[in-house]
């Protein structure tokens, strides 16, 4: 039982690794390929695969996941796909870095909700950036907040910093955009 | 081992034919093509990378695939050579000969030096 499920825990570690190793494959190759994994191992255990050591060679003969993963690229370039930003990226970025600045209070908020619920859902920034960007509006704020109590600056420096805040965050976002790197057949990466 | 890189080489090149030709005959699933391959000496040293290669060759037209039911689990993907596949196999047995007496001839010639 308890060997069972430490069986268990090895292969799905081995199909983990597979996976993400798969990662930039196409979905469909990516899906047969573990696919045909699982029931290979599923056949062996079988056929008699029983203890941990038996195991272990089972997976060891399969070998290498980053390997098995270069054999189903053979034929396929690695190619970036574009664009770096999508409409609904820069809308997103729009949203964040603009919707403060919106009428009203009900509007920016909406606004900036929105806006961050792009941001998480989209897969051109690490978590950091977005992280970045979230913080954007309650960063500023609090560094106005803290000039205030402590320098007292006129309302055009408060405007400037606040300004300088937001349009560096959005330089460095649109900068750091970054398409998933994905595989397709070689003919077709042009 | 010696020259191992250009084993490697020649592995690559030349399982796709050794699996065309485990497939003229009865179709076979996947596991017990992989099994039939791995009991040949030398020939298969990462039984998972030939899963991608059986993938490439249905996607090339060599081999066609069905689904059969197994007496125990789920159903089996079974793969057969299509004429196609018979047609290349054909070809690389014949230049596959002469390459290997070429081949063989040079280091027979060498070693008598």
């Amino acid at each position: 039982m308890n060997v069972e499920q430490d069986n268990d825990r090895l292969v799905d570690a081995y199909l983990k690794e597979l996976a993400k190793a798969a990662e930039a494959l196409p979905a469909a190759r990516r899906t047969e390929l573990i696919d045909d994994m699982k029931a290979h191992i599923a056949e062996e255990r079988a056929a008699g695969a029983s203890s941990e050591s038996e195991i272990r060679q089972i997976l060891q003969r399969l070998g290498d996941p980053q390997e098995i993963v270069a054999a189903a690229t053979e034929g396929l370039v690695l190619v970036e796909v574009p664009p770096k930003l999508r409409p609904s990226d820069m809308v997103a970025l729009a949203l964040v870095f603009l919707g403060p600045y919106l009428p009203s209070i009900w509007v920016p908020m909406i606004a900036y909700v929105i806006g961050i619920g792009m941001l998480w859902s989209s897969n051109r920034w690490t978590v950091a950036w977005k992280l970045l960007g979230t913080l954007n509006w309650p960063l500023a704020y609090a560094v106005l907040l803290g000039m205030e109590a402590t320098i007292q600056p006129p309302w055009a420096l408060s405007i400037t910093v606040d300004t300088l805040i937001g349009v560096a965050l959005l330089v460095g976002m649109v900068l750091a955009a970054k398409a998933p790197a994905k595989v397709q057949p070689a003919g077709q990466a042009s | 081992m010696v020259a191992e890189k250009v084993f490697t080489q020649l592995r690559r090149g030349t399982l796709e034919f050794c699996v065309l030709a485990l497939l003229q005959g009865e179709p076979r699933y996947g596991f017990e093509l992989v099994k039939a391959l791995g009991e040949v000496d030398g020939l298969v040293t990462t039984e998972g990378t030939i899963y991608p290669l059986l993938a490439r060759l249905r996607r090339e037209g060599l081999v066609e695939t069905s689904w059969r039911e197994s007496e125990s689990g789920p159903p089996r993907r079974y793969y057969t050579s299509t004429a196609e596949g018979g047609q290349a196999l054909a070809a690389f047995t014949a230049d596959w000969q002469r390459f290997c007496a070429s081949v063989d001839a040079i280091l027979e010639n060498g070693r008598r030096g």
